[in-house]
């Protein structure tokens, strides 16, 4: 997409506008009272689902944070792999683009990759430490409570791969009716 | 005491939050929430003085972040007479928590559910139609109309399946 498409995308019209701040207010108090979201990356993160492409500019405009703000934000949304990142051609300037709707990725509800990636084995040598020291359990204040949280953690995590990996392949056969998702 | 096993403990203490913490960052919640959060856990019984001294955050800091467990029930809170504080306790055990997301995200896609369907109808409005933008709102609500029910559609499954192995299990449900 060209620069100059790409912002006559940006600028909707009024009616548009209104209706799509309605949206995104309800998307982004669902997500702050039902995941525990932090505000600003939600409000940050819906503006892709409607714009799907947009500079660190054009969100501290629609969404009025400060310059440091969205870059940390975006930032943040780049670790979760809910959004890329390109250069926009001939400018220094990136462009930030979301390709699928999260709702489209159960991974969206249990970042099943970043859990993978080191946190169980963490948790198992952080049991092995643990296991080191109860001789002295009755001495340590909430050693039993630290035990049962690492065995939770450890039985959560290690079903968590399993259970989105059930959600992809059920979700993907019910999507691939769909036009509007053939790139899933 | 062993002055070795109370350092010891103390670094898996520390190494837990973050952990935690990690966890509550890859849900995109704020690193201080997560934080605080990841103390109420492995804690339990905490007073903001406790929260604060510990993770050195701010006071306001560490009261939103309490109100907002409390409203979504992750934690409550009681009054002690003795110290004249309140007292944050987790509202049952990690599974019970997760167990009541699974249970708050039906909820969520069934309101998300109205709106879209709200929305659609504002849409069909015609003097909407050559709006700019229109078609970015249209395509978004068209995915979601699909996206819901099928959410919708796996959790119920998964929730018979979690039931149905409880009851293999024996466990109460």
């Amino acid at each position: 997409m060209n620069e100059k498409n790409h912002i006559k995308q940006i600028s909707f019209d009024p009616e548009i506008l209104e209706i799509e701040e309605d949206l995104v207010n309800f998307l982004v108090d669902g997500m702050i009272k039902y995941s525990g979201r932090d505000p600003i990356l939600s409000r940050t993160m819906t503006y892709f689902f409607t714009r799907k492409n947009l500079t660190q500019k054009e969100l501290q405009k629609l969404t009025s944070y400060s310059a440091g703000t969205i870059s940390k934000t975006t930032r943040q949304l780049l670790d979760l792999n809910l959004i890329e990142k390109s250069f926009i051609p001939g400018t220094h300037k990136h462009l930030y683009r979301m390709e699928e709707l999260p709702y489209a990725k159960p991974s969206y509800l249990m970042n099943v990759e970043n859990l993978l990636g080191g946190i169980s084995v963490k948790l198992e040598n952080l049991k092995g430490k643990l296991k080191g020291i109860k001789t002295y359990q009755d001495e340590l204040d909430g050693f039993e409570k630290v035990e049962l949280i690492l065995n939770q953690l450890l039985t959560i995590i290690k079903s968590v791969p399993q259970f989105v990996e059930i959600l992809n392949t059920e979700l993907k056969g019910y999507l691939q009716k769909y036009p509007q998702f053939t790139s899933f | 005491m062993n002055e070795e096993a109370r350092d010891t403990f103390e670094e898996i203490q520390r190494e837990l939050v973050e952990i935690i913490a990690e966890m509550g960052y890859q849900k995109g919640r704020s690193n201080k929430f997560s934080i605080i959060v990841a103390y109420v856990y492995i804690l339990g019984d905490v007073t903001q003085k406790i929260l604060q001294d510990r993770t050195k955050f701010s006071l306001s800091t560490v009261s939103n972040a309490l109100n907002t467990l409390e409203e979504n029930d992750t934690v409550y809170k009681k009054y002690n007479q003795d110290d004249h504080q309140y007292h944050y306790f987790l509202n049952g055990t990690l599974s019970d928590i997760l167990g009541r997301n699974m249970g708050d995200f039906q909820t969520y896609f069934s309101q998300l559910s109205k709106k879209i369907q709200e929305v659609g109808e504002i849409l069909k409005d015609t003097r909407l139609y050559d709006k700019k933008g229109y078609d970015n709102i249209k395509e978004f609500v068209e995915k979601m109309a699909i996206l819901i029910p099928a959410f919708q559609n796996l959790m119920i499954k998964y929730q018979l399946s979690t039931q149905q192995h409880r009851k293999e299990e024996g466990s109460p449900k």
